[in-house]
């Protein structure tokens, strides 16, 4: 990125893109927040466009909601992708072992249900198979398999199911970084937070 | 055909007419060289059906002459004027059944009525029930149908230009109807 150019050495030295033992990188701190703001406006879109009329002008709302979710599945990919070359910072000295565990088990259920969510989406897309699925008008996106009138409501339960169990888990999620950074006071919220200059 | 359309109106039925997607295809001999086709549109109408009591069935349909459409505007004003189809004194077709007997799993005949040119004249309708279910696209319960029939134009007074243009006309039907309000799906 701005490597190449000598005089913003100094910004790449805080901007660094993969994380270390204190800090997150700027590619994963990327990936979550971008998860984040999906994710939010994924589940409301979601939670509205199921209570209006059914209508041909809610098709596109429908339409964007799938093509989203596909997107987040990607995203997911990618994530799990550069999890695997980037090292993960350390938990702060100061964490009991059972609070260890029981993030790792959160973040494991995280990174499942991200993947889990949007599988499910498309599972019901495709046994419902009404229309060609379209990713942002761009390209189709094969169904699996033709409609199936038996698992239709099976894979909308699950998707409906995952989606509260995910509710739970991310508002789990982000209270416990609240209370590790404000009750704690161990900075764990500072770690994933955009860097400012070391003034700051 | 007041009276007519007062009684097709009497009784309720399921279905209306999509008037977009129904539509009226009649081809006729030139001079044997060809059998050119054109097209009119269905104005209105509504019909009954159940795919369990084809007996039971009925169809009433205004269709609009003027529509109608050759794909080219001298044509289309010949077959308009006095000389065939008068559609400023007659702008309307009705048909009306009278009875529906069924032939096979998807398919009847529809006897009826025609009312054209101001005469009114028996005619059967080869129906095929091709699907009913929710459109997807437009949420709406959907029954579509084809239907083909053959009809003598000089039955209805329509003689001009006989035999060079062919007594026979042969109807080509596709329609579509849409059943009651706005219907919810289980999914998108």
């Amino acid at each position: 990125m701005k490597r190449s150019n000598p005089a913003s050495l100094s910004t790449v030295s805080t901007m660094m893109l993969k994380s270390d033992a204190q800090r997150w990188g700027s590619v994963a701190k990327f990936f979550h927040w971008t998860m984040v703001t999906l994710i939010l406006a994924q589940g409301m879109i979601g939670l509205i466009m199921v209570e209006l009329p059914k209508r041909p002008n809610v098709i596109p709302i429908f339409s964007f909601h799938k093509s989203l979710g596909l997107t987040i599945l990607a995203l997911a990919v990618l994530r799990l992708l550069w999890r695997a070359f980037d090292q993960r910072p350390d938990h702060p000295a100061s964490m009991p072992h059972w609070q260890v565990l029981g993030a790792r088990l959160g973040h494991a259920l995280l990174y499942l249900l991200i993947f889990a969510l949007p599988l499910s989406g498309w599972w019901f897309d495709s046994a419902s198979a009404l229309r060609p699925l379209y990713w942002f008008g761009l390209f189709e996106v094969p169904h699996w398999g033709g409609p199936n009138p038996q698992w239709k409501p099976v894979a909308l339960a699950t998707h409906e199911w995952l989606f509260w169990i995910l509710v739970v888990v991310a508002a789990g999620h982000a209270l416990m970084a609240v209370i590790h950074h404000y009750h704690d006071r161990d900075n764990l919220l500072r770690r994933m937070l955009p860097e400012r200059r070391r003034s700051s | 055909m007041v009276l007519l359309l007062v009684a097709g109106s009497a009784w309720a039925s399921d279905y209306r007419f999509d008037t977009v997607h129904s539509q009226v295809l009649f081809c006729v001999s030139h001079l044997g060289f060809s059998n050119p086709c054109g097209r009119m549109r269905v104005k209105s109408g509504s019909f009954q059906f159940d795919k369990n009591h084809w007996e039971l069935a009925k169809v009433d349909v205004v269709v609009d002459t003027a529509s109608l459409a050759m794909g080219d505007a001298k044509w289309d004003a010949m077959l308009r004027s006095w000389q065939f189809l008068e559609t400023d004194k007659y702008p309307v077709a009705h048909y009306v059944s009278t009875d529906v007997t069924k032939t096979g799993d998807h398919g009847a005949i529809v006897h009826g009525k025609l009312s054209l040119r101001g005469k009114t004249r028996p005619v059967d309708l080869h129906v095929t029930f091709n699907r009913a279910g929710i459109d997807p696209y437009s949420f709406r319960y959907t029954a579509g149908f084809s239907a083909t029939t053959t009809l003598k134009r000089s039955d209805f007074g329509i003689s001009k230009y006989l035999p060079d243009i062919g007594d026979e006309v042969t109807l080509r039907i596709e329609v579509e109807g849409l059943r009651g309000a706005v219907s919810v799906p289980l999914s998108h």
